[in-house]
């Protein structure tokens, strides 16, 4: 998390002050709002999604039991949100970003469009792991699946990337050698 | 290649702009699911996500009318008079749409143009000017976002604004919805989704409006 949340702040918010709860969620609101962007791609839904994520943590925080479980528990409750959020989008508008976030952006035009392709398991823990560089274990308890599982999907998710990316970005096509690397 | 990804991934993430934080939507939207549940009669079976339905008992002035407003923090208030016929049963068909239809007081088009597969598992009636029907979204992939919430009510109910004082019944829930509001020939129409795609919206309210320009030739 960007930065690291104090862990007393955690332990007053699940105690039951809502101030402090409302001071978490505010300290937290930006790593909502950009791994609900990363997954879901479109401005308005990743508000919705982030918003949401925080409401259910403004509920709920009172039952975890433990503060050190805090991000992990956050970052379910997000992924979980742009998972639900994403089923109600349409196939033709769910993975296009904003024409305006991607003014003269053409290389994160090319990111966006090649994590676009993936499917939803793979996009996560893409997003997980590369934007919000989270390391595959941590991953796998936020998903609830095995560490190996994560790996495998990473390494998937990457074996679809690269070409594309490459296919996208003519200047890579010379490290084809390179690109099926795991 | 993978330094590629890391490095282009990180970049993308600082270059995301992140908008203020809404505090006064998230204090509303916990305040709405902290709500205590409705006292449920015999009525009570349509659950909209995130908004406040409520139905008051009236002044006498009122009495057999049904009102429908939009409360400014996006809740949706239905106002029934003590002496309102209310009537909530569960339903198979269309055709038992079509005939609680016809003893409204206002000459409705009934909800076309839904998905194919989607089933009304429940009506509800309050007076003889509103009407909503409770359908399951067919699709696998709509798990448990299947509920489509469709209000066809007279025009005129609709633009009342009073609400009277006396609680009814009241339901709230705290998930997101999709909404959409528009007038078709006599009637309002309110579709409340959690489910319903934008096109799958699309399609209702053209099926409706088609209908409604068939019905007034």
């Amino acid at each position: 998390m960007h930065p690291q949340v104090p862990t007393e702040l955690i332990d007053a918010a699940r105690n039951g002050g809502s101030a402090d709860v409302e001071r978490l969620l505010e300290m937290v609101w930006p790593d909502a709002y950009r791994l609900a962007r990363a997954i879901v791609t479109q401005t308005q839904s990743a508000e919705d999604v982030a918003q949401e994520a925080c409401v259910t943590v403004f509920r709920s925080i009172a039952s975890l039991r433990n503060s050190d479980a805090f991000r992990t528990w956050f970052y379910r409750i997000v992924v979980r949100e742009a998972l639900k959020q994403k089923r109600m989008q349409t196939s033709s508008t769910a993975l296009s970003p904003d024409a305006a976030y991607c003014e003269d952006r053409s290389a994160l035009v090319d990111l966006y469009r090649a994590l676009g392709v993936l499917s939803d398991r793979q996009r996560i823990v893409i997003v997980l792991h590369y934007f919000e560089n989270l390391p595959s274990r941590e991953i796998g308890r936020i998903l609830h699946v095995p560490d190996a599982t994560v790996r495998f999907r990473l390494m998937s998710a990457r074996r679809r990337l690269y070409p594309l990316l490459a296919e996208l970005n003519p200047s890579l096509k010379k490290k084809g050698e390179e690109i099926y690397a795991v | 290649m993978q330094s590629d990804l890391s490095a282009r991934c990180r970049l993308a993430r600082e270059l995301i702009d992140v908008p203020p934080f809404p505090l006064a939507p998230i204090r509303l939207a916990v305040e709405r699911s902290t709500q205590a549940p409705p006292h449920r009669k015999s009525i009570l079976a349509i659950v909209v996500a995130s908004f406040s339905v409520v139905a008051i008992a009236a002044a006498a002035e009122i009495s057999q009318q049904t009102h429908v407003q939009f409360n400014p923090s996006g809740g949706l208030i239905i106002s029934a008079g003590p002496k309102t016929k209310i009537a909530s049963r569960p339903i198979h068909s269309s055709a038992e749409i079509h005939e609680a239809a016809r003893r409204l007081d206002f000459p409705a088009i009934v909800p076309q143009g839904l998905p194919e597969g989607t089933k009304p598992v429940r009506l509800f009636a309050s007076g003889t000017s509103l009407l909503a029907i409770t359908y399951d979204l067919p699709g696998v992939q709509r798990r448990s976002h299947q509920m489509l919430w469709i209000s066809i009510a007279n025009r005129a109910t609709t633009a009342a604004s009073n609400a009277p004082a006396v609680l009814r019944h009241r339901m709230v829930r705290g998930v997101s919805m999709s909404v959409a509001h528009w007038g078709v020939g006599p009637e309002d129409v309110i579709v409340i989704s959690n489910g319903l795609t934008d096109p799958e919206f699309a399609a209702i309210k053209r099926a409706m409006e088609q209908e409604s320009r068939d019905f007034a030739r």
